[in-house]
């Protein structure tokens, strides 16, 4: 199948960018890595008038860590995190995690191409960018004519490939404020590398025995990355002691997943619940590996 | 690498560098890759497998990366170098990779194969010495039905030794 008949511009400043998409609001559509943009143009499952390519827009791909906060280019490829070393040592742990996440997206030549920014905002409920920004509370910078707002992940993932970016806006940066503690994610696919039925991710931090701070994000049981806020709050204060079967129970008995022609709600529930047992062993744990991604078989 | 692209939904004009020689087209933008490579150029080698970035069977490399073909967009490749499988071997005859392929039977239908040989002529180049386990990890991102892969890495495995040589 080939793509319906579109104008493709590639703009070389965010200025031209910025206009390209404002002039046809609801007909451009702007194009990063591809990796999600072109087979869905290809299957005419998009059929926008305007394609603009910002690949030719500098200053979109920076990885760097400023006052405590990661600031990522929207146009850094999952390879660009995958070997990433942010700086700031344990202060920054929960960093980590981008690589592994990174790591874990699909294959080498869809890593060289696929952004953290196209992957944001394409909103694929399951992504692992989506459930990783809805873990690490993250803030999705948006530019568009009239300025710059910043958004936080909580409020910017609205549905299925519906986000808070409005028509003439451009997803810009990735912020993360950098903290200490381990952080991990872990899907099942059918292949390690597959965007995975159901993916889990988890952070914690513990002080003296104690969680000082547990957060644990779902992706593909909702039409969004969910946070599992009632698990979160039994767990930090508690002694680290808490089973994780424990953990794994009540992070099964705190969600209701989608049930589809894919995978049935008691299934992905099941997934839920052995993802969830083995992110949390993985962030309380000691000693534990460092960050690594795992997936069920 | 920016390149000026220019044109209209009818026909935009591109150059890039596709086994070493420059090549200017006029084509819609809305051509993928793959599609410009095989009907404009002629460079049937490279296969349509899923058309989805599945399968892998449409890699080429683009400055130096294997990428899916079927997933970018020909003007995407505006002011690139692209390598398909038909410039792995500048002479007559197979290069020391191809040979190998052939020897250890790491080709049956031949479907993955040129999207293989891309895959593995990018690893070797950027990681000559990789371990069998990096080898293994690179090819599984394309899928092959026949062989069950293990011929396949032998016979990387095998080139790798000759190029080392």
């Amino acid at each position: 199948m080939r793509a319906a008949p579109f104008r493709y511009v590639r703009p070389t400043t965010l200025e031209e960018a910025i206009g390209e998409l404002a002039g046809d609001p609801e007909g451009a559509r702007v194009l990063a890595g591809g990796q999600s943009l072109v087979p869905a143009l290809n299957s005419r499952a998009a059929t926008p008038r305007t394609v603009v390519d910002i690949k030719s827009v500098p200053g979109l791909r920076t990885l760097a860590v400023a006052d405590g906060t990661a600031r990522i280019g929207a146009l850094s490829t999952h390879r660009d995190l995958q070997q990433w070393s942010p700086p700031g040592g344990p202060a920054s742990g929960r960093l980590r995690l981008l690589a592994a996440a990174a790591a874990s997206i699909g294959y080498e030549p869809i890593r060289v191409r696929g952004t953290i920014g196209g992957s944001v905002a394409h909103a694929d409920p399951r992504a692992e960018w989506c459930v990783v920004a809805a873990l690490l509370d993250a803030e999705l910078v948006l530019l568009g004519p009239t300025g710059v707002r910043a958004v936080p992940a909580s409020d910017f993932f609205l549905g299925r490939h519906l986000t808070a970016v409005q028509p003439g806006e451009l997803l810009v940066e990735v912020r993360v404020a950098a903290g200490e503690g381990r952080a991990a994610i872990v899907k099942h696919g059918h292949q390690p590398s597959d965007i995975g039925l159901v993916c889990v991710a988890a952070s914690a931090t513990v002080t003296d025995g104690a969680v000082t701070s547990f957060k644990i994000a779902v992706g593909g049981i909702a039409d969004r990355p969910v946070r599992l806020d009632a698990v979160e709050r039994q767990l930090e204060g508690s002694s680290s002691t808490v089973t994780f079967a424990d953990v794994a129970d009540l992070c099964a008995q705190s969600v209701q997943p989608i049930e589809d022609a894919v995978a049935t709600a008691g299934y992905r529930t099941r997934l839920v619940r052995a993802l969830s047992q083995k992110a949390t062993q993985a962030v309380l744990s000691a000693p534990v590996p460092a960050m690594r991604v795992e997936v069920l078989r | 690498m920016t390149a000026s692209v220019a044109g209209s939904p009818e026909r935009t004009a591109i150059a890039m560098t596709v086994n070493g020689r420059t090549v200017h087209c006029d084509i819609e933008p809305r051509r993928s890759l793959i599609d410009v490579l095989r009907r404009d150029l002629g460079l049937t080698g490279t296969l349509v497998g899923c058309e989805t970035g599945a399968c892998g069977s449409c890699t080429v490399l683009a400055d130096g990366a294997a990428v899916r073909s079927c997933l970018m967009l020909a003007v995407e490749a505006a002011g690139s170098e692209l390598l398909t499988v038909e410039g792995l071997s500048t002479g007559p005859g197979l290069t020391p990779l191809q040979t190998a392929f052939a020897d250890h039977h790491a080709l049956q239908c031949g479907a993955c194969t040129p999207g293989m040989l891309m895959l593995a002529t990018q690893l070797l180049a950027d990681e000559p010495d990789a371990s069998e386990h990096r080898i293994r990890e690179a090819v599984s991102a394309n899928l092959c039905r026949c062989t069950g892969y293990a011929t396949i890495i032998q016979a990387i495995v095998a080139a790798q030794g000759q190029l080392d040589g």
